[in-house]
């Protein structure tokens, strides 16, 4: 997986009497996303904190490229980019000033400034805005601004705090590409997340982070084959017979389980290929389908099964935090 | 699309963090841009301490009581200190109130997470409130030309004008004809180029050493202060500031630069060339008496 970019080990802070971290040990190899997902207070933006050396550690031991967070600050923030959980940008300036203010505290001359900031504002899409005050900006825009900002300096490690939450879905595909993009290019990638199709879709690796400890690691598929697979829910019609379409899938191998109430059966399914052998055997059956759903598992799920525990009392507990 | 390329990763190792200057300045010019946005905030902000002057010593000074004061002392020998101190905590309230919108809304974050001083911002958020409390100090208008003429004089070598534009002749020009001194404008492009050689070249400012921090910590009094190399060092920077059109440079800590290699004049140089952006106006307009020679 090449050379570990970003390492935590044994890493514990406690804020008084609350352990906000308790011995969270990951890796990030370059060219790789790891994911990090949990409720809210879980510990993820503690985390990235303190890899991005905004907050010391209470023990372990963090190292960004092989510099330690605690004792070589400067060099780590040479290598790093943050994008936070809301967009830190300056709204009073205009994009372009943002960008260019961060390109010159890395060193950048005035030419080279100028120079990375249109290739920024023409990567981002921003160019057409690039002269208004970010306050103007929409939700989506002043998140793409913020990822332009953490990237001026191409940084080897980028931190991503939550980058989507409250983003419309069309923004949240864009941004997902442009991460994507710097994975390609050889970055290392932490990313913070609550969705756990966002973390799917892009982390090589994930984390599970609940009340500040490691409850789960794996790639995607791992974590979802310990939580649980795919269901068909099939709503049928009211006048049907929920007993003649459940022998007929199961005359065609399917498992399902009826739920009288709803007229409702739902069949694990592990393919697409198997949907249509579904509904196949239904239709010899002459039953209808009035609704068809597939359910994936949700973060939820992956709480109860890797905490133990409901995420309500994750959250309350984490709110203390 | 080409600018994450691998290629690219290696090029940003030269970036090798900015100076605390250049920190200082680029984030003193962040809040100056932002108040600039908000210039009734501004105005405001310079009314303020009048109204409040002219209405507890015009409208409710009568109700102080005159018999009670020692003799000579007028109600407003009392009034007016406490409009100054209460002016400057205003400012300070306002760089207050501005460091925390940043830590709200992350900006705080983004810069701790980049390889500068903290000492830059907070110091530059005191720069800028500085700034808006006397905002037209260094609006160089009028007295550019001597400004220039000075800064040249300080760095070994006068400023010919021909090489900043045309040669002047007519009874404003003082000292040599061609040279920079009186009161004329003097156009932008190539002032800096040519500061900076001349710095590079002076004797004087060729090791420009290092100011001791504990004789001057917080670098007042260039105006008189200080003698022999560090008074001219002080004089040009005063010069330097009030040709970028910067804010009053006495609080500014000269003690700040003392690592910088090619000494002052670059600082000079540097100043003009940040002018730029901060859109002094530099003018061909020629003042009256004075004609193209």
């Amino acid at each position: 997986m090449g050379d570990v970019v970003v390492e935590a080990v044994e890493v514990t802070r406690t804020f008084g009497r609350v352990r906000a971290l308790d011995n969270v040990s990951l890796a990030v190899p370059r060219g790789a996303v790891l994911g990090l997902l949990g409720h809210n207070g879980a510990g993820k933006t503690t985390l990235v904190h303190i890899l991005a050396t905004l907050l010391p550690l209470t023990s372990g031991a963090a190292s960004i490229a092989g510099y330690d967070v605690c004792t070589q600050g400067r060099e780590v923030r040479r290598r790093i980019g943050l994008t936070g959980q809301y967009a830190s940008v300056d709204q009073q300036l205009s994009g372009r000033e943002n960008i260019r203010l961060i390109a010159r505290l890395l060193g950048a001359s005035k030419a080279e400034a100028r120079q990375r900031t249109d290739e920024l504002l023409e990567m981002f899409d921003l160019a057409h805005a690039a002269d208004r005050t970010a306050k103007t900006y929409s939700g989506g825009m002043r998140r793409r601004l913020d990822l332009a900002a953490s990237l001026v300096g191409r940084p080897d490690v980028i931190f991503l705090d939550e980058p989507t939450t409250g983003l419309d879905p069309t923004s949240r595909t864009a941004l997902w590409e442009h991460v994507e993009r710097l994975v390609r290019d050889g970055a290392a990638v932490l990313l913070t997340t609550q969705y756990l199709d966002e973390a799917d879709r892009l982390a090589d690796r994930i984390t599970v982070l609940s009340q500040g400890k490691v409850v789960g690691a794996g790639t995607a598929a791992e974590l979802k084959a310990q939580v649980g697979e795919k269901a068909l829910r099939i709503t049928l019609p009211a006048d049907a017979d929920l007993a003649v379409a459940s022998d007929a899938l199961r005359r065609s191998g399917f498992t399902p389980a009826a739920d009288e109430k709803d007229y409702a059966l739902s069949v694990p399914v592990t393919g697409s290929a198997r949907l249509s052998t579904v509904v196949r055997a239904l239709d010899e059956v002459a039953i209808d389908v009035v609704e068809a759903t597939v359910t994936e598992p949700t973060l939820n799920d992956v709480y109860l099964n890797l905490a133990g525990e409901t995420p309500a009392a994750a959250s309350t507990a984490g709110a203390t935090a | 699309m080409t600018t994450l390329d691998t290629t690219a990763a290696t090029r940003h190792r030269s970036w090798r963090g900015s100076s605390v200057r250049v920190q200082l300045a680029v984030l003193t010019g962040r809040s100056l841009r932002a108040m600039a946005a908000e210039p009734r905030l501004m105005i405001l902000g310079m009314l303020q301490p009048l109204l409040m002057l002219l209405v507890l010593s015009e409208v409710f000074g009568s109700m102080a009581n005159p018999a009670l004061f020692p003799q000579g002392v007028a109600y407003v020998d009392y009034l007016m200190p406490a409009i100054l101190l209460n002016t400057g905590l205003g400012a300070a309230q306002v760089a207050g109130m501005g460091l925390i919108k940043d830590m709200d809304n992350g900006v705080l974050a983004r810069f701790r997470s980049l390889p500068i001083t903290m000492f830059s911002v907070l110091f530059a958020r005191s720069v800028a409130d500085l700034g808006e409390e006397r905002p037209l100090a260094a609006h160089p208008g009028d007295q550019l030309g001597q400004h220039v003429g000075e800064a040249a004089e300080l760095v070994g070598e006068p400023v010919p004008v021909h090489r900043l534009g045309e040669p002047l002749v007519g009874p404003g020009a003082v000292g040599e004809p061609g040279l920079a001194r009186g009161p004329r404008p003097v156009p932008a492009a190539g002032l800096a180029a040519h500061l900076r050689d001349a710095g590079e070249r002076s004797p004087r400012l060729e090791h420009p050493g290092e100011v001791d921090r504990r004789d001057d910590p917080v670098g007042v009094g260039w105006a008189g202060r200080g003698t022999g190399e560090d008074g001219d060092r002080n004089a040009l920077f005063h010069h330097a500031t009030s040709i970028a059109g910067r804010a009053c440079p006495r609080q500014t800590p000269v003690s700040t630069y003392p690592r910088a290699r090619a000494g002052l004049a670059a600082f000079a140089a540097w100043s003009v060339r940040e002018s730029d952006s901060l859109r002094v106006p530099f003018t061909d307009e020629l003042p009256r008496g004075l004609s193209r020679g």
